[in-house]
């Protein structure tokens, strides 16, 4: 058997920016630097949770809003059965892979739509842990 | 900027020969003389990479992952990969490794298999048979050249080995290119999950097959507001495809359930569940047993958060312990039914969502799990008639393999859907909670194996619900 359920941990799969709820949320933010996207709080009993919008925000500086572009561009119809088509702006649609080195020197990646996602979540700074490690 | 004309033609013939498979990927070279793809950096010779430049191992490593996506993909049109190495956002504790995407999509073309509908360029070209942009490239992808250098995460290179074996601290670049070039393929929906609002008014290929089990609708046939609130509906998010999930469980590892078994009239998997990091690991034996609930006692901090008195001891013994959250730790609840004689704990939460019980006590030796508080109050209603040592009500913990970890009670196997909206990770990526990882989760993990299809991942599968 593979899988490792000690570690249950693993099933939330989230790395973990541990903050305790409510009030230190802010405070953690400190110490660990921010993790956009990767946030954990830790409940009085024991458990963990995802943050809630606003504690997101306070824990990384960001609403996790998304940057894709919903204004019309420009759609060119084509003839031939070709159909619709419609050229991207690679500096909103694509996706970024960002990785982020924690002080334990672990590496930890993510995802982002847009460059400035990807550029918040550079400068956001420390990850937290990966599923895996969570899970050890 | 394209290259010239010549160097492109020299560079999408001389490249596309090693990718060729069930499909032909071309790499445009968009590098400069001297840098990126073509930087002729004398470096060690690293993994399985036979250059010794630099560009040419990254070329080498890129590729390594095109020709894992050729020989997968069926089109006979040949997909156009512009590619390039260049300076992109870093401090010294973060970078952007890369980027990738489709460059254009179609929609309404002859042989789309939806009407109204955007899909990514490559995608279109293989179901319309033929390139629909001619000169158009498919797919742009890029990536960092700085990266490990000063300023640019130092000491954290790519790995552009292709043997998967990855020194500690490095990144491998051909799982970020795995990853980043499925994304150009089509891993991904055009819609903004934040707002719910189409992507120039139409809905994504991707949108089809994204489920909302709540709403019962796939994203395509939502409204703005149902699209937004399923982007953030944790577990009630997953793909309806039949390529996916038909062989979900030939790749991930059997997953918790808690399985009511008896009576028949409630017999059903609960795989929500939020799981224990102390106590005894589930396994595919699992725990079988009545449950029975620990009643309040007097003066009591909350529910079983001191030790039982005889009552709940007559009914908890040999039993599985029905435990309200709140009061004390998880840990002291489950201790407390395991010296009743309780034989496994199931903790129904007191507020909305689930949480993962962590917590560390050696002596507990017996499984525990966390129900929602909707789970919990059905299954109080569903002990309304017990006794005080019988409630006729049983259930199993264990690791199910018909249950396997990351899909629902139906196995179909989840998206990611945080209840905070993750722009770029939410809606677009495996759900979490598969295991083992795949590599199309919004964050590349360890374990990975260079493998985008059965036994180890579902990406492929994906890609082929959409029409690849």
């Amino acid at each position: 058997m593979k899988i490792n359920w000690m570690a249950g941990l693993t099933a939330l799969g989230l790395a973990v920016c541990l903050a305790e709820e409510p009030k230190k949320a802010a405070e953690s933010k400190v110490k660990q630097g921010g993790q956009p996207g990767m946030v954990i709080v830790k409940t009085p009993d024991g458990g963990l949770r995802a943050p809630t919008a606003e504690e997101y925000q306070v824990l990384t500086g960001q609403g996790g809003a998304n940057l894709r572009s919903t204004a019309a561009p420009q759609q060119e119809v084509l003839g031939g059965g070709k159909g619709v088509r419609l050229a991207l702006d690679p500096a909103v649609t694509e996706v970024f892979s960002v990785v982020t080195k924690g002080p334990d020197g672990k590496l930890v990646m993510q995802e982002a739509v847009g460059a400035k996602a990807a550029e918040r979540l550079v400068k956001a700074g420390a990850p937290g842990k990966d599923k895996q490690e969570a899970a050890q | 900027m394209r290259k010239t004309l010549l160097t492109v033609l020299m560079a999408a013939v001389l490249l596309a020969l090693p990718a060729m498979g069930a499909a032909t990927i071309s790499i445009i070279n968009n590098d400069g003389a001297g840098v990126g793809l073509n930087d002729p950096t004398v470096v060690p010779q690293v993994g399985t990479n036979p250059h010794t430049t630099l560009g040419a191992q990254r070329l080498y490593a890129l590729q390594h992952a095109v020709g894992v996506w050729a020989a997968k993909l069926d089109s006979s049109v040949t997909i156009v990969v512009r590619a390039s190495f260049e300076p992109l956002t870093c401090t010294a504790t973060a970078a952007v490794l890369g980027s990738a995407g489709a460059i254009e999509v179609f929609r309404d073309f002859s042989g789309a298999s939806f009407a109204g509908t955007w899909y990514p360029g490559a995608l279109a070209d293989k179901l319309f048979g033929s390139s629909i942009s001619p000169g158009s490239d498919d797919i742009r992808a890029r990536f960092n050249r700085d990266l490990g250098g000063a300023n640019c995460l130092p000491g954290s290179p790519f790995y552009l080995g292709t043997d998967n074996s990855i020194p500690s601290g490095q990144v491998d670049f051909v799982a970020v290119a795995l990853h980043e070039l499925a994304h150009g393929l089509g891993f991904q929906t055009f819609t903004n999950g934040s707002t719910g609002a189409l992507f120039a008014g139409f809905p994504a290929v991707w949108d089809h097959f994204l489920f909302g089990t709540s709403t019962g609708l796939t994203w395509s046939n939502m409204t703005d507001t149902q699209r937004a609130a399923s982007a953030i509906s944790l577990s009630q998010l997953v793909w309806n495809g039949t390529s996916v999930n038909s062989v979900a469980g030939q790749v991930l590892n059997a997953g918790p359930n808690f399985k009511l078994t008896l009576p028949a009239s409630i017999a059903s998997n609960n795989v929500d569940l939020g799981i224990a990091q102390f106590g005894a690991p589930l396994n595919t034996t699992g725990v079988l047993g009545e449950i029975m609930p620990v009643a309040a006692q007097p003066a009591s901090i909350g529910n079983a958060c001191e030790p039982l008195n005889a009552t709940n001891v007559l009914a908890v013994n040999g039993k599985i312990a029905l435990i309200d959250r709140g009061g004390c730790t998880f840990l002291i609840k489950v201790k407390n039914a395991q010296n009743a004689g309780a034989i496994g704990v199931v903790i129904a939460n007191n507020a909305a969502g689930l949480l993962n019980m962590t917590g560390v006590d050696a002596t507990v030796t017996i499984p525990s799990v966390m129900i929602s508080q909707a789970a919990g109050n059905a299954l109080k209603t569903a002990l309304l008639g017990r006794s005080r040592t019988r409630s006729g009500v049983f259930a199993r913990l264990l690791l199910d393999s018909t249950t396997p970890a990351g899909t629902d009670n139906f196995g179909r196997v989840k998206m990611y859907a945080p209840t905070t909206f993750a722009s770029g990770s939410s809606v677009s990526h495996f759900d979490t909670t598969a295991f083992p990882n795949l590599l199309m989760e919004p964050a590349i993990n360890v374990g990975l194996t260079q493998v985008v299809d059965l036994p180890n991942d579902l990406t492929f599968r994906l890609l082929k619900d959409i029409g690849w």
